[in-house]
């Protein structure tokens, strides 16, 4: 709501009216009446305006917007009172913006701004520093903006993506390798003690034993579920510009981070799963706290987003002593920037105990800079997580892209591994 | 030589620190404004329309005319550095006083053309000394007060081409509207004060 504030003050009255007078004097003195009425305007504008102050007292607030939001950093200033407010909008990583608006008398007048940030995650809206006008008559500034929101992560269409070969319970989207209570036909096979009775094929029956000596059921595959745990590499989170990496100067807004990539990615696959009925749980390497387990659903895919929003660095980037646990049978998705060793000795990790794992990798185009010592620093780094990549690579480790011109192959690229992994029976 | 250069512009602070030609500005916060104008277009407009008061006023008067446009010249570039509606009150009065030394009296038809262009140059002038030039002033904004100035404006045009047709022959009609026009304006004045002193006066109590 609207804080009332109030000191209205005249400004740059007398300097009218004693330029105006000032005039008057000249021509009465002159008995010149064209030079009198040059300043008459300012002075009875001035006058006049000093004589009518404004009504309503100026207030400013933040109106209600929703806390979480995905399509970026929006806020609504309400302003109230006065002709016109001047307001100053200001914001991390943003320019100081000014604006002058006209306010409807006796109404509210409701200004949306939009940051131009690409950011995910705790956000902070714009802070803006209104003063009002009202002919000569002019307000204290006041302060609003300024609060706290959540910035989910949007995602992308994708079709299929990996799943894992082992799928898990009796019920779900998917066909298992199982004999069970399913819709998918494995095969027609005489009756035997524990078959149901409503699995017979009269049909069958009748035309292989006339006699019915022999009673024929419809056996099916079991139907089930994939679990997908999707491992997001927060501990670090980097640009696209080199010199930011180790904080001596500031992060653009208007550029997604390696984190923003990895939120962006990962509700991406979530969503794909999800909506197949698939069950997808979470896992933030930067905290030693309990990973979400996989669950199904569209409430749980909500809590997955949120979850993602909130993954940040802690501390310096650091090795874990163990890896997190995965679910039996759970394929793993990793989203990382494989900046050091600890991603890639995660994957191998994990493929011994018999979990595949997609590798997603979200550094961003990194561009070129001009120190050379920083040039030399990246070219090494480059090269070492070259190495790395190569060798996950040549153990049969699919790596998937999603920064810049790759993000728009993504989809391509995980389609196709999803159809590999349906046809190879050995594919990790 | 490039590399050599790159190398002493990376190890000098003071050439590290210069912002790199390619670097980009900050982005913008964006707002759902009404059609506007840009800050430093109402400062263009308050130098030249001050610009132009001084040069009518100057260029009347007919002798030294250097002296005249460098004055000018110099108000023009104060404006557009330090835009104030002071500067433009002070060419107010200055071409006002001009014009009462320049020998084109009783009554001179320039005015016509000074009084609207002296009220636009101190209300741009009070708009430019507020808002930077990257600011964006809806027209809206520009519009409030409007009305009013524009009557006082006309108001004083109409007076002034009833005076035109009437100067050089004694008027008891003109000497008692202008008797009226002052008694009006004390009164103006003095309401103002008292609206003045209890506005502030409320104002200090509730801070």
């Amino acid at each position: 709501m609207p804080r009332d504030r109030p000191a209205w003050r005249p400004t740059g009255v007398h300097e009218a009216v004693v330029a105006g007078i000032a005039l008057l004097v000249v021509g009465l003195a002159a008995g010149r009446p064209d030079v009198a009425l040059i300043g008459v305007p300012t002075l009875l504008v001035a006058v006049f305006s000093l004589t009518r102050p404004p009504s309503a007292r100026q207030a400013i607030g933040e109106g209600v917007v929703e806390g979480e939001s995905t399509g970026g950093v929006e806020s609504a200033v309400l302003i109230a009172g006065g002709g016109v407010a001047h307001l100053r909008a200001s914001a991390p990583g943003h320019r100081l913006t000014e604006f002058v608006v006209a306010v409807p008398r006796g109404r509210e007048r409701e200004l949306r701004l939009t940051l131009a940030s690409v950011r995910t995650g705790p956000q902070e809206t714009a802070r803006v520093d209104v003063r009002g006008y009202d002919g000569v008559w002019e307000s204290e500034p006041q302060s609003a903006g300024g609060a706290g929101r959540l910035v989910l992560p949007s995602s992308m269409r994708l079709g299929s993506v990996p799943v894992p070969r082992n799928l898990r319970g009796l019920t779900g989207p998917r066909v298992s390798r199982r004999f069970g209570e399913g819709s998918e036909l494995r095969d027609i096979h005489p009756f035997v003690p524990g078959d149901r009775l409503k699995r017979i094929d009269w049909r069958t029956t009748a035309r292989r034993s006339p006699n019915l000596e022999t009673l024929y059921v419809r056996r099916t595959f079991a139907d089930a579920e994939a679990a997908v745990m999707l491992v997001v590499d927060s501990r670090d989170d980097v640009g696209p510009d080199v010199r930011t990496w180790r904080g001596f100067s500031e992060l653009r807004v208007d550029e997604a981070t390696s984190l923003d990539l990895a939120r962006h990615a990962a509700a991406s696959v979530a969503r794909a799963l999800v909506d197949k009925g698939d069950r997808v749980g979470l896992v933030d390497l930067a905290l030693a706290a309990r990973p979400l387990p996989p669950a199904s659903g569209r409430r749980h895919l909500r809590r997955v987003l949120h979850g993602l929003a909130l993954v940040h660095p802690v501390g310096d980037p650091s090795a874990r002593v163990r890896p997190p646990q995965i679910p039996a049978d759970a394929l793993v998705y990793l989203f990382s920037t494989v900046l050091d060793e600890a991603a890639a000795q995660l994957v191998r990790t994990w493929r011994s105990l018999g979990h595949p794992v997609v590798l997603v990798d979200t550094l961003p185009d990194v561009r070129p800079v001009r120190e050379p010592y920083l040039a030399i620093a990246w070219r090494i780094v480059r090269m070492e997580r070259q190495v790395r990549l190569d060798g996950l690579a040549r153990e049969g480790v699919p790596i998937v892209r999603w920064s810049g011109s790759a993000r728009s192959s993504a989809a391509a690229t995980l389609d196709a591994l999803a159809r590999l992994a349906a046809r190879k029976r050995d594919w990790r | 030589m490039t590399s050599w250069l790159r190398v002493l512009g990376a190890e000098v602070p003071l050439l590290r620190e210069l912002p790199s030609v390619g670097e980009r500005p900050l982005p913008r916060i964006a707002a759902d404004t009404g059609p506007s104008v840009p800050g430093w277009a109402l400062r263009l407009g308050a130098a030249v329309a001050t610009g132009t008061v001084l040069a009518i006023g100057t260029q009347r008067v007919g002798t030294y005319a250097g002296v005249g446009w460098t004055v000018v010249g110099l108000a023009t570039a104060l404006m557009l550095i330090w835009p104030a509606p002071i500067l433009a009150l002070a060419a107010m009065v200055v071409s006002g006083l001009l014009v009462a030394l320049d020998g084109y009296g009783p009554f001179d038809p320039v005015v016509f053309a000074l009084i609207p262009l002296a009220y636009s140059a101190v209300r741009l002038a009070w708009w430019a000394e507020r808002v930077a030039p990257g600011a964006r002033v809806e027209l809206a904004a520009l519009g409030r007060g409007l009305p009013g100035g524009l009557a006082a404006t006309g108001g004083a045009v109409a007076v002034g081409g009833l005076t035109f047709g009437l100067v050089g022959r004694p008027s008891a009609v003109g000497v008692i509207a202008g008797g009226v026009a002052l008694v009006a304006l004390a009164g103006l004045l003095l309401a103002a004060q008292r609206h003045g002193a209890s506005g502030t006066m409320s104002g200090r109590m509730e801070s």
